[in-house]
């Protein structure tokens, strides 16, 4: 099998795997009993948070929460701050759902949703954002990279200039397909919220966080028992949480060489892609684009089929829009990236992993280039 | 009257009537496509005997709403009628007719009438007596029902047989027709669209045995397609009487004919393949005419010619039930039968890739038998037909694939 949608979702590390398994065999406790066996794994749990906070240095400023999704703590945050009739929320079309639904939830209170300004390459269009401000936004919601198009928002920056202009906002970042893949810390405080996932990277589904900067109130979704300091009440996970801070760990230690190693595939496949097939383009590039992820774009043909094409070969990578789906109409989240609509039937995202190899780049190369050759052939 | 105080259901039959030396063995094929009914439903224990023409189900245990609905799905039924027995002792038929008006949904039901058939002329109590004194009791315990002899909102039936008083008060129609089995076996080549259930349906109801074959075009559209199509099955299958479904991967053999043929020509000749795996698929479950959706004039596919076309592609009779029927005709039988909200889920069946810009719409006999010539696909059709995907369906509509 080759794989390359990392971006969904990642097989886990043997590291993480391990603990996992490990874990599960033996701290089997509740964390939160008073007793010795339970106060044993409730410091693993600590040590892992602590690293998790020291990671992004964010000891001193932040706390750190564990949560079952980033879905979860971006809802945490986005519905926990109670806004009020006519506060204003800045979102943006081109982000996740688990940012743009809860946003759009707390119009039921009398919030009003505003959608950031955006540039041709998925980037947010600061000046335009600023210049719309007027005092009344309470929430700006923004991801660190975006999940389709790769685009990384310097986020710190962003987060900076709004607040010079208004301090009352709570910029929260949804951090996932950033986290342990591009150097960045929490040092400066002008974050105020910032979600991450396991999953995405070779951790275990099930397990996620929030950095919340201290002094931040916000109402829980869940009550109970008090757990995570009252934030999330629910039995701790202990083995999702550590070999969640497992992956982390593991990453630590490599995720800056991934990077120069996941860059040059992405420039291999453009080139090999750009040299075969015509008409091909790639919708998003330039520095500020995440080596993860490489969306492109091959008019004519439907992705849905190629699609399918590669997948009876075993190769797996992301397409959202599908000609037998009857949907022909516009995709939301293409048109908010700038992407004409004639095109919305031909986009795909491919996503690396610091696990992918150039072999597996080099027969995803030639069965999409052959593919296409069949294909194209039938038009 | 809510569903589980029912232990009997008379079914009503339709054309067995006019029968007339075949009646034992239309009789004999609608009882045991009932058995195969309860049995797929898990009604076991239950005596099926006919009385007065008529079926007449006992059970210990009440009989479910998805039971009655499952009985009142079988071809050659003319209707269903729940109902209540009891003992024939006169001094029990009121309080189970009581019983009746109390589990009926009175919402809308001001006026109601009793009625009584004395098929036992042993009985003493003449049918207008019983009806009578019946009628009255009810309206000193129903003070808010009123008698009405036409078009009452509630009729209560009273039917007077041999053994049992039996007191009902719904009737559901059945597709009526003939029993399935007793007409034929067709190869129902279904596609995603509205119009091949409803031909499915029609022939199920002239008693034709079926089994269904889908022409899958993966990797040119995806497995939604396939889930439809089975949705569609279970459907048609509570129609029949133990079915088959043979899924034909056809997406790769349509690739490979489109790069042989001139494009104008693609789906007159997907069509002729389809035939072909049809016919094959017919000698090979021994079926004796083919079954399709085709309506005159409603697609290029449909035209005259291209209908009279498809006609010399294969030796088998072609059954077109719905030729003569407007869309919106197909559509209100798509509904009535349920298949018209599956139908209608957007996934093309087909892709739209492979389809034609210009259709022909008069095709060349010179141009299709130079093609037919140049290019021998038999091995392709009997090799399609081979690696077939199959499923059993049985009465209920539950699909399991054949290993």
């Amino acid at each position: 099998m080759i794989y390359l949608d990392h971006a969904a979702s990642t097989s886990m590390w043997d590291e993480a795997l391990d603990v996992l398994v490990r874990s599960s065999g033996e701290d089997y406790c509740n964390p939160s009993s008073s007793h010795k066996f339970g106060r044993g794994v409730l410091k693993k749990i600590e040590n892992s948070r602590k690293f998790m906070l020291d990671f992004l240095d964010a000891g001193s400023l932040y706390d750190l929460f564990f949560t079952s999704s980033a879905t979860e703590s971006n809802n945490t945050v986005i519905k926990g701050l109670n806004l009020k009739e006519g506060d204003i929320v800045y979102v943006s079309e081109a982000d996740h759902p688990s940012l743009l639904k809860p946003a759009q939830y707390l119009e039921n209170f009398g919030a009003v949703i505003n959608y950031i300004p955006m540039r041709e390459d998925g980037g947010v269009d600061l000046g335009g954002l600023l210049n719309l401000m007027n005092g009344k936004e309470k929430l700006l919601v923004i991801s660190f990279v975006n999940n389709q198009s790769g685009n990384i928002n310097d986020i710190r920056d962003i987060a900076a200039k709004v607040k010079e202009k208004n301090k009352l906002v709570h910029v929260h970042v949804d951090g996932v397909q950033g986290f342990c893949k591009i150097p960045f810390s929490l040092s400066d405080g002008s974050i105020d919220s910032f979600s991450v996932s396991s999953h995405k990277i070779g951790g275990p589904k099930g397990a996620a966080a929030l950095y919340l900067r201290k002094g931040i109130a916000l109402e829980p979704l869940l009550s109970g028992g008090g757990q995570e300091g009252g934030m999330r009440s629910s039995t701790r996970p202990t083995p999702l949480i550590l070999s969640f801070s497992e992956s982390v760990r593991y990453l630590s230690n490599r995720y800056e060489k991934d990077i120069e190693y996941v860059s040059d595939l992405n420039k291999k496949v453009k080139k090999n892609l750009e040299d075969s097939i015509p008409g091909i383009f790639f919708p998003f590039s330039g520095e500020n684009i995440s080596s993860y992820i490489l969306n492109l774009i091959i008019p004519g043909i439907s992705s849905d089929i190629i699609v399918r094409h590669l997948e009876e070969k075993d190769i797996y990578i992301s397409t959202t829009s599908a000609c037998s789906s009857g949907d022909k109409g516009e995709n939301p989240v293409f048109r908010a990236l700038g992407i004409p609509e004639k095109f919305h039937n031909s986009v795909y995202r491919v996503s690396f992993s610091g696990k992918t190899t150039g072999n597996e780049v080099q027969i995803f190369c030639s069965e999409i280039i052959s593919i296409y050759n069949e294909l194209s052939e039938l038009l | 009257m809510i569903a589980g105080m029912y232990n009997t259901i008379i079914i009503n039959i339709d054309e067995l009537w006019l029968k007339g030396k075949n009646r034992p063995f239309y009789f004999k094929t609608l009882k045991k496509n009932i058995k195969a009914v309860l049995k797929a439903v898990g009604r076991k224990n239950i005596s099926v005997y006919i009385e007065n023409h008529r079926f007449v189900l006992n059970a210990e245990q009440p009989f479910s709403e998805e039971n009655i609905i499952a009985l009142s799905n079988i071809p050659g039924t003319n209707s269903v009628i729940p109902a209540a027995r009891i003992g024939k002792d006169y001094k029990n038929v009121f309080s189970a007719v009581a019983k009746e008006i109390e589990n009926t949904d009175l919402t809308n039901v001001e006026t109601f009438r009793i009625f009584t058939r004395r098929v036992d002329k042993h009985f003493t109590i003449k049918s207008m007596d019983v009806s009578k004194e019946i009628g009255a009791m009810v309206i000193d315990k129903f003070p808010d029902l009123k008698a009405k002899m036409v078009k009452p909102d509630l009729q209560i039936e009273i039917r007077i047989l041999k053994d049992f008083i039996y007191i009902s008060s719904r009737k559901i129609t059945a597709p009526g027709g003939l029993p399935v089995g007793t007409n034929g076996h067709l190869i129902t080549m279904l596609s995603g669209g509205i119009d091949s259930p409803v031909a499915s349906y029609l022939m199920s109801k002239r008693g034709c045995k079926q089994t269904f074959m889908f022409f899958y075009a993966y990797p040119m559209v995806g497995e939604e397609v396939k889930e439809k199509i089975e949705k569609l099955t279970s459907i048609l299958g509570r129609y029949q009487c133990w079915s088959r479904l043979y899924i034909i991967k056809f997406g790769d053999f349509q690739k490979k004919l489109s790069k042989l043929c001139k494009e104008d020509y693609r789906t007159v000749l997907f069509r002729k393949y389809m035939m072909e795996c049809g016919s094959i698929l017919a000698k090979k479950v021994d079926a004796q005419a083919l079954l399709t959706g085709d309506s005159l004039g409603q697609v290029s596919s449909q035209t005259l010619t291209n209908i009279s076309e498809i006609d010399h592609f294969t030796d088998l009779t072609i059954f077109r039930p719905l030729v003569g029927l407007n869309k919106i005709e197909i559509i209100q039988i798509a509904k009535n039968i349920g298949t018209y909200k599956i139908s209608v889920i957007p996934f093309d069946d087909a892709c739209s890739m492979l389809a034609p810009r210009h259709p022909v719409l008069r095709s060349e006999r010179q141009y299709l038998e130079n093609f037919f010539e140049e290019n021998d696909l038999n091995n392709d059709m009997r090799e399609l037909v081979e690696t077939a995907e199959i499923y059993d369906v049985d009465p209920a509509g539950v699909l399991t694939e054949v290993i």
